[in-house]
């Protein structure tokens, strides 16, 4: 097989992105108040028996 | 130990009854919000060389290829955290105050489906597979959930890991239904002559750093002495699907019971404890040291049925504790599966696991500013490296794992065979 990567490689550039991650927000997200989540429960009840895999995704 | 590429895949849920009700899936607005952020790299990839995609429903990241179990546990949670932000972002674009979107890294889902957590593993082509690994590997497989078990709550009781109570087979290559403790699945993103992916997908998205870290150290080191052919006495299971599903339902160490050859009855910590005097033989530096010792007091904690001291580092214990916690400070006939599923919700504000992490009630084994610095670059000794700094070179047309195409005026295509090159120079390497 010819090896694919022979030229100098030239600089891309840079593109602006508008969003910007800030590690503040998921390492000192400050307290919250105390609250349940507002989820289906009903629905939450799984219903495979056992070794049944259910609806499991790849 | 060797350095062995590994990496692992969450499904990971969110979740936001205001969002659905207009119609919009919260999965795909965080995706949008990613490709426009400074994390994104190139097509489906981010900066750490992690992967980011949708998956029928579900927002699904893969880690970056790390070469060893410490950098797994470091890149699995710097991706965790990447979902965390990405929730609260979505959040603040699209939904007024007070309004949530809930993002979980579990295995059964609000909508009542499971869904999977998966671990690959590089492997040597050369062992012989599947057997092998059902003599040397299933052992393992059928009884490491005693310490990786996650916790949850199917069928309306409490199991000590839901993706061990789901499998139903030995070996198999499914993936949704029918599915085994030894996947047959190959695409070994490399040089499918030399290298095998092990796909494992028996184990549970966890929270607990030292549950992933001790899932991982026990599993690399155990392909490497499988490598060596340093197995070949394994125990040899009579029933291991039957005796982990007997298992998987006890919170009691006392009644597991696994069956051997011959007869004889054994516990699940017996079998670790084979596996863990075979790594001891294996173990070279101090973190490896210190996690073969984590290991045996995991194991001693076990037996000994030192459950509160246990329980910060086994996620289905302190699952457990937690959602007894909640029964007797709340009331109303959901408190224990809103428990069990707030413990997954990964908002570090919110989510139970978190808010006993910071009590101190869980063992850390990270520094939050090392995981930040894992959101944004790659491990520097495997290919992700390499494949970020080609991106950083070039304007790519399209990414994959092993292949690149960039479109500098020629358009060409550069192949990335070895997951363990990690170097400009590599590339010349390889050539053939």
């Amino acid at each position: 097989m010819e090896q694919q990567v022979e030229q100098a490689p030239r600089k891309k550039k840079k593109q602006d992105k508008k969003l910007e991650f800030e590690a503040g927000k998921v390492f000192s997200p400050g307290k919250a108040k105390e609250e349940d989540m507002d989820l289906d429960l009903d629905s939450a009840r799984y219903k495979a028996q056992k070794g049944q895999g259910g609806d499991r995704r790849t | 130990m060797r350095k062995r590429i590994q990496g692992t895949e969450h499904e990971y849920t969110m979740y936001s009854k205001k969002l659905a009700s207009k119609g919009f899936d919260p999965h795909t607005l965080a995706l949008e919000l990613l490709r426009e952020s400074d994390l994104q790299l190139a097509g489906e990839f981010i900066t750490n060389g992690s992967r980011c995609y949708y998956d029928v429903g579900h927002f699904e990241l893969s880690t970056c290829e790390v070469s060893n179990p410490f950098d797994m546990l470091l890149w699995e949670k710097a991706g965790e955290k990447v979902i965390d932000w990405l929730r609260r972002v979505t959040e603040e674009k699209y939904l007024s105050s007070g309004e949530r979107i809930w993002a979980f890294k579990n295995n059964t889902s609000p909508e009542g489906v499971s869904y999977g957590s998966h671990e690959n593993y590089i492997v040597d082509r050369s062992v012989d597979f599947p057997e092998k690994f059902v003599k040397e590997l299933v052992p393992h497989f059928s009884t490491r959930f005693i310490y990786t078990g996650a916790g949850d709550i199917l069928d309306g009781k409490y199991v000590l890991s839901p993706m061990i109570y789901l499998t139903s087979a030995v070996v198999s290559g499914e993936t949704m239904h029918n599915t085994g403790l030894i996947n047959t699945r190959d695409e070994p993103h490399s040089d499918r002559s030399g290298w095998r992916r092990l796909h494992v997908i028996c184990g549970d998205a966890l929270m607990n750093e030292v549950a992933i870290l001790l899932r991982h150290f026990t599993t690399t080191a155990i392909l490497q002495l499988m490598e060596m052919d340093k197995l070949g006495d394994a125990p040899r299971l009579k029933s291991p699907v039957e005796d982990m599903w007997e298992n998987v339902e006890k919170t009691n160490p006392e009644a597991w019971k696994v069956h051997l050859n011959g007869g004889k009855k054994v516990s699940p910590v017996d079998i670790q404890r084979y596996y863990l005097a075979k790594i001891e033989n294996i173990v070279e530096d101090d973190r490896e040291k210190r996690a073969l010792k984590i290991l045996e007091e995991v194991l001693d904690g076990i037996e000994g049925r030192k459950s509160k001291e246990l329980a910060r580092r086994v996620e289905w214990l302190d699952r457990y504790f937690a959602i007894q916690e909640a029964k007797e400070s709340k009331s109303g006939p959901e408190v224990e599966m809103m428990a069990c599923k707030q413990y997954s919700e990964v908002g570090a504000e919110r989510g139970i696991f978190y808010k006993r992490q910071s009590k101190g009630l869980v063992e850390r084994l990270l520094k939050d500013g090392d995981i930040a610095k894992a959101i944004k670059e790659p491990p520097s000794d495997t290919r992700a490296a390499l494949r970020r700094e080609i991106c950083d070179r070039f304007n790519i047309e399209s990414i994959d794992w092993s292949t690149v195409m960039v479109g500098d005026g020629d358009r060409r295509r550069i192949d990335l065979p070895d997951p363990y090159a990690h170097r400009w120079e590599d590339l010349h390497g390889t050539a053939g």
